[in-house]
């Protein structure tokens, strides 16, 4: 007997399933108690859906909360409660899916095909680059003997003159080689798409939450 | 004797970078004939990546370029690199997919080789370049010779007429390097290696082109007369 899960759900229904809960969060209203409290619900739940292990959960909360505290400070908490839990739900959605399963889904996005192909190469670049700065940051550690909070200030500091000069050239030698490879000419074949009781379970579940979070807060506001 | 066809014919080809007062490569004349494996040898910063990036079309050049007859122009840019396979010197820049199988495929598909077919043929030249194993890996998780492996058998897959490699044993073990030596010798294609490793050079290349501060200073046959 098929066990529905969404994690059994095509990448794609799962990407979109991301796109409801995030569109939910960016309209529902913050102004009211009800609001604030449905938008860390939909963040939650969509922490839970995706089976997000608790570590990884709390780095994902602690780097979301740093990127937003300065408009807790500055502008209103409400607004930041609302960023926070759109981010949450994305990064969520996403590292859930791992590399190959964005890959799948974003093939299968209604999107213009050169929107997709933009994507994808955006996420590939993305996980090269975490790594080649992951390397940066070793070499200075080595190089530097520094660790610990020193090393992460040389790091800071190295950014604009070894990150990013190696980012640019980087950058230029992969056009070089998408141009050469013809990147672009044919869209990358996507896996298998068999919609199921998982899909249609996680799709309308998504759809009730973003309604539910939407509801709770009163009025929908942009 | 039947003359053997050209496949690339460089005249009188000068390349500068923009912004810089030095040519990269100076006046440099070259003829390769189908199936010859020629050897580009030179110190760094000789313009051995600059021939071969030319070549390719990424480098604007005043002279004549001609790859298997056709010259090289904007308008003839993609027949051109339809018949080209290219190594870059750094492979993690021309693997795009995030899977292996699907990234040496796709130099197959975008030929219009079935999906089937194209995936087919490219689990045969991973299990050619020694990788098989690798065909659902991510290219990110491997290391710096795989990724070189990798990177080959994409190049390599479509059997193009001619194969334009940048350091390709530079990355590599002694058995990886004596083993895509021997590929190489008999691969049928002719192919244009920038390299300063001689003894792999003297091992899959029948003629040896000096560079030198941009300047084709030396064409042989006999490697020893090569003086890095």
């Amino acid at each position: 007997m098929n066990t529905i899960s969404p994690n059994r759900a095509h990448p794609v229904t799962r990407l979109l399933a991301g796109a409801i809960l995030i569109g939910g969060c960016l309209v529902t209203h913050h102004g009211t108690t009800t609001g604030l409290v449905a938008l860390p619900a939909v963040a939650l739940l969509s922490l839970l859906l995706n089976r997000v292990r608790v570590s990884a959960m709390a780095r994902l909360l602690l780097a979301g909360s740093a990127f937003y505290l300065p408009i807790v400070l500055l502008a209103s908490p409400g607004i930041a409660m609302k960023g926070l839990s759109a981010a949450v739900v994305g990064m969520a959605t996403v590292s859930s899916l791992g590399p190959q399963g964005l890959h799948d889904g974003i093939l299968r996005l209604p999107l213009p095909a050169v929107v997709r192909l933009l994507l994808l190469q955006m996420i590939h670049q993305t996980e090269v680059l975490r790594r080649e700065t992951l390397r940066i940051h070793q070499a200075i550690a080595v190089r530097g003997g520094t660790h610990g909070l020193r090393g992460y200030w040389e790091f800071a500091k190295s950014l604009p003159v070894v990150w990013l000069p190696r980012v640019v050239f980087r950058a230029e030698r992969v056009g070089m080689a998408m141009d050469l490879r013809e990147y672009g000419a044919v869209m990358p074949r996507a896996g298998t798409l068999r919609w199921g009781s998982s899909d249609l379970a996680l799709f309308t579940g998504s759809l009730f939450i973003a309604s539910a979070a939407l509801y709770c807060s009163g009025l929908a506001s942009v | 004797m039947k003359e053997s066809i050209l496949v690339l014919r460089f005249d009188a080809v000068t390349v500068r970078y923009p912004g810089s007062r030095v040519s990269a490569l100076q006046d440099c004349s070259l003829d390769i004939r189908d199936g010859e494996h020629v050897a580009l040898l030179g110190l760094n910063g000789s313009g051995k990546t600059s021939f071969l990036m030319a070549a390719a079309g990424l480098l604007a050049h005043d002279g004549t370029i001609e790859v298997d007859g056709i010259r090289l122009a904007d308008d003839t840019l993609g027949d051109v690199r339809r018949r080209l396979g290219f190594l870059f010197s750094t492979p993690e820049d021309q693997l795009l997919f995030p899977r292996v199988l699907d990234d040496v495929a796709f130099s197959l598909t975008r030929q219009g080789v079935v999906p089937e077919e194209a995936q087919r043929r490219s689990g045969e030249m991973l299990a050619a370049m020694g990788v098989a194993e690798l065909s659902d890996a991510a290219p990110y998780e491997l290391s710096h010779g795989q990724k070189m492996r990798v990177a080959l058998a994409g190049a390599l897959v479509h059997q193009p007429r001619l194969l334009l490699l940048d350091e390709p044993s530079g990355a590599l073990d002694p058995p990886g390097k004596r083993a895509l030596a021997g590929l190489f010798a008999a691969y049928p294609s002719a192919m244009l290696i920038a390299t300063h490793d001689l003894a792999f050079a003297e091992k899959c290349c029948t003629r040896f082109v000096l560079l030198d501060a941009g300047k084709v200073v030396k064409v042989t046959e006999r490697l020893s007369e090569v003086v890095l």
